[in-house]
């Protein structure tokens, strides 16, 4: 598991995501390559216009919004630009304006000096912070690499996984013959987002790329048009594919005794970077098709989500039955 | 499981043909094993993912091998990459 890599002032201007904010570059130019965004938090600075500085942290961007400048309108205008300079001195990345203000001339003159960007947006002080920290906590975000295959199957991000050779790739091309999509295939790159969910994409270098044993590297788009892949998706399931050996039919003895305990534990859970992901392991075996497997497997979670729960309503009729209750639909 | 550090010391680096050779060596035997550059790893079983790693010549890569055969498989690795892949430069 690694974190994003901090961002430079450069690539946070230029940012597609932030386009709407149509940020402009007023003062420091030469801090553009070399202030980074290490923090995904903005801050605001008031307290420390109002000279307590130590919260002031490194790394993380400033916003000077109205109530910042409502605030030095009330100081004389040598203090106000005293104040803020002592902010802009405190090893921060960059100033951000908001609602078109722009600090005095002093101030920029200091930021050019010490190379400390400051930009300017016309949006609102929230706006500007919600779009600006929705896009560096996944960019700055916990990343990790997992060998695997990930399929967009109706909009559910299902990550198959097993060792090489067992035919991950091949199931994922029979979910895109159904009408899914390829995310990534070998390489799945997964971001811990912002809202604690888990968003998965292609290695940079391997988009829409498969690779078939025994056919060699196909490009999916190219072969079954530009919807056959996504460019990332959330992860929300996880299918294990495992050899049928001894191993493995111990295991699905001690599965089958543990849904005899708790019938809802039909599927298990995996974590990825600490999220837990609901997992089925499918045996691998001839005459299984595992396309039909994992789309039914995906169809269980969404009745799940909207409340569904099919082997419940029918257990708890067994029960019924059992206890003699109920008729046995004859 | 046996760790070793490999040089890629050939011309044309980590290449397709090369990459497919590893493949081939890693998938003959049963361990599972892993090529590493700059913290990121990848399963050197399957072509695309050590394709990711684009490893230019003189690139440092950490080989790790976990199971049964593992001291054999870490060996013909390093052998691979010692004889520049079998390809001469």
């Amino acid at each position: 598991m690694t974190s994003g890599n901090p961002i430079s002032i450069r690539e946070f201007i230029l940012e597609p995501k932030l386009a709407y904010l149509d940020l402009r570059l007023l003062a420091g130019e030469n801090g553009l390559d070399s202030q980074m965004i290490s923090n995904p938090r903005i801050q605001k600075p008031g307290l420390a216009l109002a000279g307590f500085l130590p919260y002031v942290k490194p790394g993380r961007i400033q916003i000077l919004g109205e109530s910042e400048y409502a605030f030095l309108q009330t100081l004389e205008p040598s203090e106000a630009i005293r104040r803020m300079s002592a902010v802009v001195q405190e090893n921060i990345p960059a100033v951000l304006s908001t609602k078109g203000h722009t600090p005095p001339l002093e101030v920029l003159a200091l930021c050019d000096e010490i190379g400390v960007p400051c930009i300017r947006t016309l949006q609102q002080t929230s706006d500007t912070i919600e779009g600006a920290s929705a896009f560096l906590e996944d960019a700055l975000a916990d990343r990790t690499q997992l060998h695997g295959v990930l399929v967009d199957v109706f909009s559910h991000g299902t990550l198959i996984v097993g060792e090489p050779g067992i035919g991950k790739s091949e199931c994922a091309l029979e979910l895109i013959y159904r009408g899914h999509r390829l995310v990534a295939d070998d390489v799945v790159v997964v971001h811990r987002t912002h809202n604690h969910g888990l968003r998965g994409g292609p290695h940079a270098l391997l988009p829409n790329f498969l690779e078939l044993r025994g056919v060699g590297i196909i490009d999916v788009q190219k072969h079954f048009g530009m919807t056959a892949s996504s460019p990332s998706v959330e992860v929300s399931l996880v299918i294990e594919l495992v050899k049928l050996t001894p191993e493995h039919c111990e295991q699905e003895k001690l599965w089958h005794q543990r849904v005899r305990e708790n019938p809802e534990a039909w599927s298990s859970q995996t974590t990825i970077l600490g999220i837990e992901v609901p997992k089925f392991v499918m045996a691998v075996a001839p005459g299984r098709d595992f396309a039909l497997m994992v789309e039914t497997a995906v169809k269980k979670c969404l009745l799940a989500q909207r409340g569904v729960d099919d082997e419940g309503v029918f257990l708890d009729a067994i029960d019924r039955i059992a206890a003699g209750e109920g008729n046995k639909g004859t | 499981m046996t760790i070793r550090e490999l040089q890629i010391i050939n011309k044309l680096g980590l290449h397709a043909r090369a990459a497919a050779k590893v493949v081939h060596t890693a998938n003959e035997f049963e361990s599972e094993v892993f090529l590493g550059a700059d913290g990121e790893e990848v399963n050197a079983k399957s072509i695309l993912g050590l394709l990711t790693l684009a490893a230019t010549q003189g690139t440092p890569l950490t080989l790790r091998v976990e199971g049964p055969d593992h001291a054999e498989a870490a060996a013909a690795i390093e052998a691979l990459f010692r004889n520049c892949f079998g390809e001469g430069e």
